[in-house]
């Protein structure tokens, strides 16, 4: 889809309550990315979590507290996006669930939801963007579970990196497949969790790459969290931060720069 | 709880669901086949059955016979290049037991060990390969489960394109139906250690097929 | 089987401690996946197919009621006897009463899982019949004394060296060698003439024709039919839910089931039986008894969970999830394992003996998207945790937990100040390392991950004071 514009379409961003709280950065390199795209981008300051943790916990009633809120503060940007897949899929594909009984929602919700993107799809099927960024290395990529089954972001990542200078590409065997993040899953049941992330580092080092992508904080968090314990110095980042040539910094996990 | 309560139970919980005209809504879901199905429109429908019948997962031989008159030569010739002896567990088919058997030691049915037995298939499927054995006085079941070698003849006219078409070409209603379809496709197989695929695990190790030209 | 669903975490820890289950489980989980995915690539039809399945069976369930009564009539003028069953005990009872008055003694059993479901096993102890796995891999597991690990392979947790000691050990006349083919002979010479002397036959059934009041298995060993042909009674256990209007609408299902299950186009071996032996019959059963269950899937059709009821038991879903490649099928302690275990067995059994079972997942969504019939499992599984939370399972830590965040994340304000304090924390922690090894009360984190040191002062925090 894409949308023939004469104005710049006004952008709400959602940095993600991950985000937000760990690695700013990917915020910021987003912010810089939705401008040379061609947006207006505003951050609204009532924004917390999309409510996630409470919906994939059971906890309705927050999670609809939550909805209520992130469509109070987003509802008058042409699009809200998301560096998350998850995220964006949860208000996208799910806040729908939330409102089956509350009509005079329903309506703010669906169009919310309508106009919500995760940015890596907002850049490439909305924006049309073609990124200028230089980074040297050879990067595998996870596509994350919700970015991909949910909203179908498989293609428009590889698309974006296929014009960053000095990158290589190499395929993961299982790049499909779940990490072990899953949310709280992986602090309520640890030993899964780890016994899944331990066979997708195990592939991920099979690579022979020296960079891991991605597009969730979560998942790229629990992937960098375990490298590093495993002691692998993989440089891990935000698809967004090499894309903003903002990957000069630190990996994820990784010691700051001497 | 009886039937009727369960049944009640069951409507009650369907109840604002089901359909006024039942069988018309059913039909209407299959009514285009060939959007839901594997079509194969330019390959004949011998070609296609013998590609799969000899596919490697459905692992058949399949050999052309010009005239059933020919099934005993072919029969024999297979058992001697194997080394099978003379004995073969025969279909009690008027249009088989009417064929040249002198040179063998024939029954009617199969023993527990049976070494191999010869049968007529009704029809064949070109989609998958396989070969439908409708069961009757004439046509036993366990003769094409307990051999170790299972030959079968089929003639050419008989192989259909597809499931749904065996259904429509012996009748769909109840009283169409024998009293068992087998629709066997190739070989016994197994995958239950590892996954790995294994013949012979109970029923036949080998099948090989004589297609009837004629 | 005894039910562990309520020990999950610890059955999980005793799988992750079990050096040979992780090998097999590998080993056959992989193949499954790469024949599946190539067998469904080659059949271009595919979507369309599927959404038919998910048609016919919702078309089904909405008229189920018709189409049991119309089952019943056909299979009764086949000459089959039709029995109702609302429970496990029910359907048990039924078996051994046809047991005893029959005089049995021995009975071979083709694997169903509704047979597991409604302890089969436990009804012909009962009735003092002796039980004959003829499944290869039910035999093994019969052998070995296991409850089934996986719903069309129950013997995947078995290793192929475990598999050839287990037949060294247990059987007549065993191989010698030890590759799988030698093993297979080894199990058809111990199991043909069990086949042949038999008094009874059970099996389950993959589908029931409505209009013609047949009964459908598939298999590609073949023992269905060698199973149920010698006997002189066959017994069908069944649930509802294998309902199909025709033949027709049957052989959409077909073209999936395989697929799905093991990546072939069809398996080996599809029989669709109707009535007993006719007259002048050579061979088949003189009596055939079905006998159809309910076990709350009554109930399942009143509530979310209904779509559940398209599940046509590929196993599809397990071979595909993480955790069930993990720690296989035994640590979910239930029938049923993996994704659509962990919605049966709540359904089946109860919410509170298995409330780890709908939260042991991490939502990914492969089994969704795998799903022949496309059942939303992770959906489900998620309202199962709604329907825990409504009943305020989640207790202590959990509890806890999340209450202080909610109250947190719905007041920006006062979230922007926890942000910012645990930013401080966690900042302190990692002492400039880039990684923090230890956070209290977040071992199940920091246990196995570093977790990342944050960037001086949240995103919100930054952008405030004029970073863009």
């Amino acid at each position: 889809m894409k949308i023939a514009r004469d104005h710049k379409p006004r952008v709400g961003f959602f940095v993600t309550c991950i985000v937000d709280a760990m690695r700013p950065n990917i915020g910021f390199a987003s912010l810089k990315l939705l401008a040379d795209a061609g947006c207006d981008v505003e951050v609204p300051n009532t924004q917390t979590c999309c409510g996630q943790p409470a919906f994939n916990s059971g906890d309705d009633a927050t999670s609809r507290q939550l909805a209520q809120q992130v469509i109070t503060a987003f509802e008058g940007y042409d699009y809200v996006v998301v560096p998350s897949g998850s995220c964006a899929s949860m208000i996208r594909s799910h806040y729908a669930e939330l409102f089956a009984e509350l009509p005079d929602w329903q309506e703010r919700q669906h169009a919310l939801s309508a106009k919500t993107w995760e940015i890596l799809s907002f850049l490439t099927d909305v924006m049309d963007y073609t990124p200028k960024a230089e980074y040297h290395g050879t990067a595998t990529y996870h596509d994350s579970c919700s970015g991909l089954r949910d909203l179908g972001v498989h293609d428009q990542p590889r698309a974006l990196l296929s014009h960053v200078d000095g990158l290589s590409m190499v395929p993961l065997e299982g790049n499909n497949e779940c990490c072990g993040f899953g949310g709280t899953f992986c602090v309520k049941y640890p030993e899964l969790s780890t016994a899944i992330v331990g066979e997708k580092t195990a592939k991920i080092k099979k690579t022979q790459a020296d960079t891991l992508l991605g597009g969730d904080m979560g998942c790229l968090m629990n992937m960098a969290g375990k490298l590093s314990r495993e002691g692998s110095d993989m440089r891990v980042y935000h698809t967004i931060e090499v894309l903003a040539g903002m990957a000069d910094g630190p990996g994820i996990c990784a010691p700051a720069l001497k | 709880m009886s039937r009727d309560a369960l049944l009640a139970k069951i409507d009650h919980a369907n109840a604002g669901r089901g359909d006024m005209d039942v069988k018309a809504a059913a039909d209407a879901l299959i009514a285009e086949p060939d959007r839901f199905r594997v079509t194969f429109n330019d390959q004949p429908l011998y070609d296609r059955f013998v590609e799969k019948a000899t596919s490697e997962t459905v692992t058949a031989t399949v050999e052309t016979l010009d005239a059933l008159a020919d099934v005993p030569a072919a029969v024999a010739a297979y058992m001697a290049a194997r080394d099978l002896g003379n004995r073969i567990a025969l279909q009690p088919r008027e249009s088989l037991t009417a064929l040249d058997w002198s040179a063998f030691e024939t029954a009617a049915t199969a023993q527990m060990n049976e070494v191999l037995a010869l049968t007529f298939a009704d029809a064949a499927i070109a989609e998958t390969g396989s070969l439908v054995f409708r069961t009757g006085p004439d046509a036993p079941v366990l003769l094409n489960f307990l051999p170790l070698h299972h030959l079968a003849v089929v003639r050419r006219s008989a192989i259909l394109p597809h499931m749904e078409d065996v259904f429509d070409h012996f009748g769909t209603s109840a009283a169409d139906q024998p009293r068992s379809l087998n629709i066997i496709t190739g070989t016994s197989g197994t995958a239950d250690i590892e996954a790995k695929n294994v013949r012979g695990a109970h029923g036949p190790r080998f099948m090989h097929i004589y297609c009837l030209s004629g | 089987m005894k039910q562990t669903s309520h020990q999950f975490t610890q059955n999980v820890t005793r799988a992750l401690a079990e050096p040979t289950l992780k090998i097999a489980l590998d080993r056959t989980t992989t193949l499954l996946r790469t024949r599946r995915a190539k067998v469904i690539d080659a059949f271009e039809e595919y979507a369309e197919a599927r959404a038919t399945a998910q048609k016919i069976k919702d078309h089904t369930l909405d008229n189920l009621g018709h189409y049991l009564r119309q089952f019943e009539e056909n299979a009764i003028a086949s000459g089959a006897q039709v029995y109702w069953a609302e429970t496990p005990q029910q359907a048990r009872t039924v078996v051994t009463e046809i047991c005893r008055a029959e005089g049995a003694k021995s009975a071979t059993r083709v694997k169903s899982m509704l047979g597991e479901e409604i302890g089969i096993g436990e009804a012909l102890a009962d009735a003092g019949v002796e039980r004959v796995e003829t499944d290869l891999a039910e035999h093994i597991i019969q052998l070995a004394g296991d409850p089934p690990s996986h719903i069309v392979m129950p013997a995947m947790h078995k290793t192929q060296e475990q598999v050839a000691e287990l037949f060294a050990k247990k059987h007549k006349d065993p191989s010698t060698e030890q590759d799988v083919t030698s093993l297979v002979s080894s199990a058809r010479r111990e199991l043909r003439p069990k086949f042949m002397n038999a008094d009874i036959s059970i099996s389950g059934a993959n589908f029931l024709i409505a209009d013609t009041g047949s009964f459908v298995t598939v298999t590609n060993e073949g023992n269905a039919e060698l199973t149920t042909t010698p006997p002189k009674t066959h017994i069908v256990t069944v649930g509802i839910e294998k309902m199909v209007p025709s033949l027709k609408h049957a052989a959409v299902f077909l073209r999936l089931l395989s697929r799905a299950a093991i990546g072939t186009e069809i398996t080996q071996y599809t029989t669709f039986f109707n009535g007993p032996k006719r007259e002048g019959d050579r061979d088949g059963p003189e009596n055939l008894h079905i006998i159809l269950v309910d076990n709350h899937r009554s109930d399942m059709l009143s509530d979310f969970l209904r779509p559940m009821l398209r599940c046509i038991r590929c196993g599809a879903c397990m071979n595909h999830c993480p955790v069930y490649s993990a720690v296989g099928g035994h640590a979910y302690g239930a029938v049923y394992p993996g994704p659509m275990g962990s919605v049966l067995t709540p359904a089946m059994t109860g919410i509170e003996g298995s409330k780890d079972l709908p939260n042991a997942c991490t939502l990914n969504g492969r089994c969704k998207e795998v799903c022949p019939v496309n059942i939303p499992l992770p959906d489900m599984l998620r309202s199962l945790r709604a329907r825990q939370f409504e009943k305020g399972m989640p207790s202590g830590m959990t509890k806890w937990g999340l209450r202080v965040w909610a109250a947190l994340a719905t007041r920006p304000a006062l979230y922007r100040l926890a942000t910012a304090a645990s930013n401080v924390a966690l900042r302190g922690m990692a002492r400039g390392r880039g990684k923090i090894t230890t956070v209290p009360l977040a071992a199940g984190w920091t246990g196995s991950r570093d977790l990342p040191q944050p960037e001086p002062g949240t995103f919100m925090q930054q952008y405030k004071k004029g970073r863009r």
